[in-house]
């Protein structure tokens, strides 16, 4: 198996991270990833097929089974894919395991379809770039490596999904990998991505795979990929990249604004949920297609990346011919326009689903509660010393059952053991007060306004929100002395903060939909249909900012809420708190 | 203190608004084009620290920062107008925000009102070019 180590010289935060990841699988699985591995016992099948309820019977290769026998994969199988949903939705238990099966699937779906329109294309790409290997064996790998990213491209979640991801993200040490990742690929990449690129990266995995070839039984088959894998590639595409700009439309099936991740979870998520929401996937297939197109590349992120990862460094071309800066020719995924109807279905799929299941005020609720207990437990690990590589390790022991651990369930802190009971009964908050870009009817709009958008300012949205919290704790305490004395406890212990969702994005499809010309910047979605009236009424009328709190604290929080808000946003009038209130009736 | 990203940019808009230059919504990759212009260009009394740190990704034809676009968008449905009915090619402030926001600008010091101007300047040019610029992509009625 060939690798690439130079990839992350310079980057000590992810070179130590792998490692750290590879000790850490090495000493919890030693029978998987110790120098004496056991795993696996029996002989391999070369490929198996498995059932799913959303994508049907599917077959799987002997690598993709060795990844899913092992933990990185099996443990996905104890993490819902939707967190804590199912307190609304109870059907909504399907997990990240079939999630990433499902993903790997749809992943080589539109491969295929892109095959069926693009082969000669793809076959020159790598006549350039592999050509050592005939085209046919160069498409079987790259196709091996884009199923195994799929596979993989979630192995970083820990427990309840994001819900979690929200608090390790914070850690110093995930900050500096996401920093790092950033430098290297010139994109911005979540927390949970990081992790699950360094798994991927590790030698656990590389030996695990390299061992299993040992085992394999059976005659190989005509669609077989015999050859080796490079598992840089795989790492690569779960961050969004690969070894040369014109493969880049591989990254963009893994990781991109409609990629096969959003095509299952749209459609599991509300099938688990019971919300009848579809797109048209056949239509989907039947479109998608290869088209040049240009990355630019301005601070030399992209050249710095090539010259390391690619064996044949592709050409920069200087700013000119429509472009303004220094740019690489690429091949992305696009859909033409008269599969627009496929588009627009996905679109109205995601907001519904938003609006539904991800953004309801319970789920919003369940999963509030959860960040703030595992923002406790991880307060708790740092008093007792434990280093953020050390709380890591934790996260990635977490599954969803870490909930109903001894840990969580007989902490010796009030505030865990009592948010994790409640979680568990469903005892969650209410919410007090609900406003957004809708809630205008007042005469101090601006005031809101100015409020709402400091709170999606990078420089001070964080300091705003705590200040309007510490406030509402202050004041909680000045209502009843017994919550105090410290304000961040009369907040625990009333079960209240302001919840600040992320709104669902849909900017990227801009660059989806082709001119239809061949070559093109890709047309501006809104020119052909008005997604930016959707979405931008979706986001006014059914995004809200929230202020939540225990039942038994509701009237006490509506009147320190009340006070602190006048204190910090500066509406003074009682009209606006009518109607942002909310009451049962 | 030094502007914010998001308190550079609402205070920007509000003089954009004040001189009657359409504020661009719809083709965001304006905004991304100036503010990359702008972090690349040092040495400008005024120049806030903030564009420094400013991230853009590199995977498309134009540089785009995430903060950015998000922020251009929470502006968009909080404040364009009233949220209950915005306009969607551009942005526009109601006549209360802009007025509050105008007040933060005439609060701020002598270097930052001249920085404020050559940015003023600069976008000016780039919405217009990027007018231009989009207008090409229009479909004729015909191909709709």
């Amino acid at each position: 198996m060939s690798s690439r180590p130079n990839l992350l010289d310079g980057f000590p935060t992810l070179s130590s991270l792998v490692a750290q990841i590879d000790r850490y699988l090495t000493n919890k699985y030693p029978d998987f990833f110790g120098d004496n591995a056991t795993h696996p016992y029996l002989p391999i099948r070369r490929s198996k097929v498995v059932h799913d309820n959303v994508w049907g019977t599917n077959k799987f290769t002997w690598r993709e089974l060795v990844v899913i026998d092992s933990p990185i994969v099996q443990r996905l199988r104890d993490i819902h894919q939707v967190g804590l949903g199912f307190q609304v939705y109870p059907s909504a238990r399907h997990t990240r395991f079939e999630h990433c099966l499902g993903v790997v699937t749809i992943a080589s779906r539109v491969f295929d379809a892109i095959l069926q329109r693009n082969e000669g294309d793809v076959e020159n790409i790598l006549r350039v770039l592999d050509p050592e290997r005939a085209p046919k064996a160069a498409i079987a790998k790259i196709r091996q490596e884009l199923r195994i990213a799929a596979l993989l491209h979630d192995a970083g979640h820990s427990l309840y999904s994001h819900t979690s991801e929200l608090v390790y993200s914070r850690l110093d040490l995930l900050r500096s990998a996401v920093r790092e990742i950033r430098t290297i690929t010139g994109k911005e990449k979540g927390a949970g991505e990081v992790v699950s690129f360094c798994i991927a990266s590790t030698s656990s995995l590389a030996k695990l795979l390299d061992r299993a070839k040992r085992f394999l039984i059976g005659e190989t088959t005509s669609d077989e990929y015999t050859g080796e894998i490079d598992l840089t590639n795989v790492a690569l595409l779960i961050v969004g990249r690969t070894s040369h700009p014109f493969l880049q439309f591989l990254a963009d099936i893994v990781s991109s604004g409609f990629d096969a991740d959003k095509l299952d979870y749209l459609i599991r998520d509300a099938k688990a949920a019971g919300l009848p929401l579809s797109y048209d996937i056949d239509r989907y297939l039947y479109a998608v297609h290869l088209e040049k197109d240009k990355i630019i590349d301005d601070e030399n992120h992209l050249q710095n990346f090539y010259g390391v990862v690619s064996r044949t460094p592709p050409v920069r071309k200087p700013a000119g011919g429509g472009a303004r800066y220094p740019y690489y020719e690429s091949y992305r995924l696009r859909l033409p326009r008269k599969a627009i109807n496929a588009v627009e279905q996905i679109i109205i799929c995601k907001m519904m689903l938003y609006g539904y299941l991800y953004h309801h005020p319970k789920v919003r609720a369940a999963e509030g509660l959860l960040q703030r207990l595992l923002m406790e437990l991880v307060s708790r690990w740092k008093e007792g010393g434990l280093s953020d590589r050390q709380i890591l390790e934790n996260f990635l022991d977490f599954t969803d059952s870490a909930l109903f651990s001894t840990e969580v369930s007989r902490c010796p802190d009030e505030h865990i053991r009592s948010y994790a009971y409640r979680i568990r009964n469903r005892l969650l908050p209410r919410e007090v007060y609900r406003f957004g870009g809708g809630t205008t009817s007042h005469a101090e709009g601006d005031l809101l306004a100015d409020f709402l958008t400091d709170l999606k300012d990078p420089g001070q949205g964080e300091r705003i929100a705590f200040e309007l919290e510490r406030a509402i704790g202050e004041e909680l305490i000045n209502l009843r002395t017994e919550l105090g004395p410290k304000w961040k406890d009369a907040l625990l212990k009333a079960g209240v903060w302001l919840d600040i969702p992320k709104p669902p994005k849909f900017e990227d499809i801009d660059v989806l939909i082709s001119s239809g010309e061949g070559s093109s910047d890709g047309v501006q979605i809104a020119q052909v249909f008005p997604i930016s009236h959707w979405t931008q009424a979706y986001t006014a009328f059914r995004y809200y900012v929230r202020i939540f709190s225990f039942s038994e604290y509701r009237d006490l929080t509506e009147a320190a809420a009340k006070t602190a808000m006048q204190d910090v946003i500066g509406i003074k009038g009682d009209r606006f708190y009518q109607e942002v209130r909310r009451i049962r009736s | 203190m030094p502007p914010t990203l998001g308190q550079f940019v609402k205070e920007l808009t509000a003089l954009l608004e004040d001189k009657r230059i359409p504020i661009p919504f719809k083709n965001e990759r304006s905004w991304h084009f100036l503010f990359y212009e702008l972090k690349k260009e040092k040495g400008s009394p005024g120049r806030p620290s903030f564009l420094d740190e400013l991230q853009f990704d590199w995977d498309g034809p134009f540089p785009k920062s995430p903060e950015l676009s998000d922020f251009l968008h929470s502006l968009h449905w909080n404040a364009s107008v009233s949220a209950s009915n915005p306009h969607y090619e551009t942005i526009t402030l109601s006549e209360e925000v802009k007025d509050l926001w105008m007040k933060k600008y005439e609060r701020e010091d002598a270097n930052t009102k001249a920085y404020f101007s050559l940015v003023l300047d600069r976008a000016r040019k780039e919405f217009g070019q990027e007018a231009v610029a989009g207008s090409s992509h229009e479909l004729s009625p015909k191909s709709t």
